[in-house]
C-alpha cells in the first residue's frame, strides 16, 4: 500500500513537472513582439515605436521582465524627444537593476530548477551605465526648456548627478561580479574553481564629454580640463574598447568668441543575445563539453573549460544546456554629413563605442553564466535521472513515455536567457561647431558604405544661444 | 517517500502564487529608520538642527547686532546638490530656516521665489486696496546675508557593502562684501550591507 502511494506521488510529481516545464513560457526568452517597433525604429518613428512596445507589454513583459521594458520605454521616449518620460521609466529601470541586486529567494530556486529565464531581469552592466548617460542628456534637454531660473539650475545639477553615478558604478562593476563569484564558489554543487573575468572597463568617454560640456557652460575650465585629461587617458588605458581614432578635443576648452554648437549621432543598435548550444558527456570525475556551432568563437571565449574535473560525476550521462552569446548587430551608417545653414561641416567622429563596452562588460560575468548553467544542467539531469529510474507504473510502455518526456521537457527548459535591452545606440559620434549666436539650419545626412542614402535628419531652424550647452541630438539607429 | 516529496517543492514553488499586501504604520521624523541607505528624513532632521545649533553659536552673530544694533536679515539662496544621489535640497533648506526664525535670532525675507508673487500682490493692492490699507512701493527689506550651501557625497563600495559619506556645507555671505561670514558643515556616514541570496 505504502509502496504504491509513493509510486502515485512520483508520477504526480513527475506529471505536474513535465505540465509546469512545458507550459511555462517563462523558461524562454520571448522577442517576436519587437519586429514591428524594430521596423518603426528604421524609420525613425520612435513614438510609434514606443507606442507598439507600450501595446504589447501585459503580453510581453511580465513582472520578472520590468526592467527591461522600463530601460526599452525610457530609451524610446528619449529618441521620440519626451525627456520627462524617457527619464521616469530609466529612472525606475535604475531603482529595479539596484534592487534587483538581492535577488528574490523564490526566483533564485526557480532558476536551479529551469534557467535563469525566470529570474527576474536585472539588467546588463552597460545598460546600467548607460541609463545614466541618457537620463543626463534629458535632463539637459529638459533644462534648454525651461524658462525659470532656478529649475535650470536645479536641473543642470540634476544631470551632473546622472555623471556622477556612472564613475560610481564603473567603480563597483569588478567588485560586484567578484562577490557574485564567491557566492557561486560556496554553494554546495559547486565542484570546481569559479571566477569572475577582470572588469576593462574603467572609464567611459561619453559620460567625461558630457561631463566637459556642463563644466564648460558653468565657467569650470579646471574641473574640464581634467575631464580632457580623462578622455586622453581611456584611449592609453583602455585601448581595446577605444580603438578607434580619438578625436581632438582639445579645441573645445579654447576660448572663442563664437557659439558652440555640440552634435551627438547616435547609429545603430547595442547587441542583441543568441543562443548558443552545448552538450556535456561525462566521464568519471569529468566533464566534457562538446557545442553544435561556431566552435573556433566559443573556444576563443571559454578556451580552460573543453574538459573540466567535477568530482564525484559518474561515467556515462548526457545534457544538453544553452549559454547567452553576445552579438554585435553593428550598423548600416558609415558615413555622416552635416550641414549647417546648407554649408557641409565637418563629420562627427566617433566618439563612444557602445556594442564594444557591451559585449566587454558582459565578459566579466559570461564565465559566472557558464558555471552557474554547467552546476544547474549537471545537478538537474542527475536529479531527473534519479526519479526516472525508478519508475514503475507496471507498463514498460508507460514508464519508457514517461522518461523520454521528462527528459525532452528537462532539455527543453535549458533555454539561455538571451534578454536584453533592445534600443541601446551602438555609437556615438560627436562634433564641435562654432556659430555666430542666432538662428541657423541643421541638416544630418547617413549614408551606407556604398553611399547610399539612409536617413535625412532635418532639424529645420535651431537657435543657438550664447549661455546654453547648445547640445543637439541626431538618430539614425538602422 | 523523502526524495520525492522535496522533487516537489519547487514545482509548489512555482505553483503559488503570493498575494500582495500593503500596510501603513506613522511614526515620527524621529522614528525614522534607514530603509535603503540614501538620505531620509532622519539626515535632513539631524542636520538641520548642527547647521542652526552652529550658525547660532557663532560670533559673526553678536558681532552683527553690537554693529547694527538689530537682528541680522537673510535670504535664502542655492543648496547645490553635487551628490551622487538625487536628493531634494528644499526641505532641508525650509527646516533651516523654520528652526532659525524660530530661534527669534535672525529674521528672513522672501527669496527670489517668493518675491515675485508678494510683488504682484503689493502693486495690485496700489489700485485695488483702500488708501489706508494698500501696503506702500519701494518699503522692502533688503537682505544683510545669503544663505547657501552644497551637498557632496562619497561613496565607497564593495560587493554587497557600502559606505555612504555626506557633507552638507553651509554659508552665510554678506551680501554686500562678499565676506563669508559663517561656514558650518554636517557629517554623516552611514554603512550598508546589502544581503545576497546564495545560488
Amino acid at each position: 500500500m505504502v509502496n504504491s502511494v509513493k509510486q502515485f506521488i512520483r508520477v504526480l510529481s513527475i506529471a505536474l513537472l513535465l505540465i509546469v516545464l512545458l507550459s511555462c513560457s517563462a523558461t524562454k526568452t520571448q522577442k517576436s513582439h519587437l519586429e514591428t517597433a524594430d521596423n518603426q525604429i528604421k524609420q525613425g518613428n520612435f513614438a510609434g515605436a514606443a507606442n507598439t512596445v507600450e501595446a504589447v507589454k501585459d503580453k510581453n513583459y511580465t513582472k520578472k521582465d520590468r526592467v527591461l521594458y522600463w530601460l526599452d520605454m525610457g530609451m524610446l521616449y528619449h529618441y521620440a524627444h519626451e525627456y520627462q518620460r524617457s527619464n521616469e521609466y530609466l529612472s525606475q529601470a535604475e531603482k529595479g537593476i539596484e534592487e534587483l541586486y538581492s535577488k528574490s529567494v523564490s526566483r533564485a530556486v526557480a532558476s536551479m530548477l529551469l534557467n535563469d529565464n525566470v529570474m527576474e531581469y536585472s539588467g546588463e552592466d552597460y545598460e546600467d551605465i548607460y541609463l545614466n548617460i541618457f537620463k543626463a542628456i534629458n535632463y539637459l534637454e529638459l533644462r534648454e526648456i525651461a524658462t525659470e531660473k532656478n529649475a535650470r539650475a536645479d536641473l543642470f545639477d540634476k544631470a551632473f548627478v546622472e555623471i556622477r553615478r556612472i564613475d560610481e558604478k564603473l567603480k563597483g562593476l569588478e567588485a560586484k561580479h567578484k562577490k557574485m563569484a564567491k557566492e557561486l564558489k560556496k554553494s554546495k554543487e559547486a565542484k570546481v574553481e569559479i571566477k569572475a573575468a577582470k572588469n576593462k572597463f574603467h572609464n567611459s568617454v561619453l559620460a567625461r564629454y558630457l561631463s566637459m560640456l556642463m563644466y564648460r557652460v558653468e565657467g569650470n575650465y579646471d574641473d574640464a580640463r581634467i575631464d580632457l585629461q580623462k578622455i586622453s587617458e581611456a584611449w592609453k588605458t583602455q585601448s581595446h574598447i577605444y580603438a578607434h581614432r580619438q578625436p581632438d578635443f582639445k579645441p573645445m576648452l579654447k576660448k572663442t568668441d563664437k557659439v558652440r554648437l555640440n552634435l551627438m549621432c547616435f547609429t545603430g543598435r547595442a547587441p542583441d543575445k543568441k543562443a548558443r548550444t552545448l552538450y556535456i558527456h561525462t566521464e568519471q570525475d569529468m566533464l566534457f563539453f562538446a557545442t553544435s556551432a561556431e566552435k573556433k568563437n566559443y573556444k576563443r571565449n571559454l578556451t580552460s573549460i573543453d574538459a573540466i574535473y567535477w568530482k564525484g560525476i559518474e561515467a556515462g550521462y548526457h545534457f544538453k544546456f544553452q549559454l547567452p552569446v553576445m552579438k554585435n548587430r553593428d550598423s548600416k551608417v558609415k558615413k555622416i554629413e552635416v550641414l549647417v545653414d546648407g554649408k557641409k561641416v565637418q563629420s562627427p567622429q566617433l566618439t563612444e563605442n557602445i556594442q564594444t563596452v557591451a559585449t566587454e562588460t558582459f565578459k566579466v560575468k559570461e564565465s559566472l553564466i557558464f558555471f552557474k548553467t554547467i552546476i544547474r544542467t549537471v545537478s538537474k539531469g542527475l536529479l531527473t535521472k534519479s526519479q526516472t529510474d525508478k519508475l514503475n507504473t507496471g507498463s514498460e510502455l508507460a514508464d519508457t513515455l514517461l522518461r523520454w518526456g521528462v527528459n525532452a521537457a528537462v532539455d527543453a527548459t535549458e533555454n539561455a536567457d538571451l534578454r536584453i535591452a533592445r534600443f541601446f545606440p551602438a555609437f556615438v559620434y560627436t562634433q564641435e561647431m562654432l556659430l555666430s549666436e542666432g538662428k541657423h539650419t541643421l541638416k544630418i545626412n547617413y549614408y551606407s558604405s556604398s553611399g547610399l542614402l539612409l536617413f535625412a535628419d532635418d532639424h529645420g531652424e535651431i537657435e543657438i544661444k550664447a549661455d546654453s550647452i547648445n547640445l543637439r541630438e541626431s538618430f539614425c539607429l538602422d | 517517500m523523502k526524495k520525492v516529496l522535496i522533487s516537489l517543492i519547487p514545482v509548489l514553488i512555482l505553483l503559488i502564487a503570493c498575494a500582495p499586501t500593503q500596510s501603513v504604520a506613522r511614526g515620527s521624523v524621529d522614528q525614522t529608520q534607514d530603509l535603503s541607505g540614501y538620505w531620509n528624513a532622519k539626515d535632513i532632521q539631524q542636520t538641520a538642527e548642527q547647521i542652526v545649533r552652529d550658525v547660532l553659536g557663532k560670533g559673526w552673530l553678536s558681532v552683527y547686532k553690537e554693529e547694527n544694533d538689530r537682528k541680522p536679515r537673510v535670504i535664502v539662496g542655492r543648496v547645490r546638490n553635487l551628490s551622487s544621489e538625487h536628493l531634494d535640497t528644499k526641505p532641508l533648506v525650509s527646516n533651516i530656516q523654520t528652526e532659525l526664525i524660530n530661534s527669534g535670532k535672525v529674521s528672513f525675507v522672501a527669496s527670489k521665489n517668493q518675491r515675485g508673487s508678494v510683488r504682484e500682490e503689493r502693486e495690485d493692492q496700489q489700485y485695488h486696496a483702500d488708501e489706508d490699507s494698500a501696503k506702500r512701493m519701494a518699503a522692502e527689506l533688503g537682505a544683510d546675508f545669503e544663505l547657501g550651501g552644497e551637498i557632496t557625497t562619497v561613496i565607497d563600495s564593495y560587493g554587497g557593502k557600502q559606505a555612504r559619506y555626506y557633507n552638507v556645507k553651509m554659508q552665510l555671505i554678506n551680501i554686500e562684501t562678499n565676506e563669508i561670514v559663517w561656514q558650518g558643515q554636517n557629517e554623516i556616514i552611514k554603512f550598508i550591507s546589502k544581503s545576497r541570496v546564495k545560488w
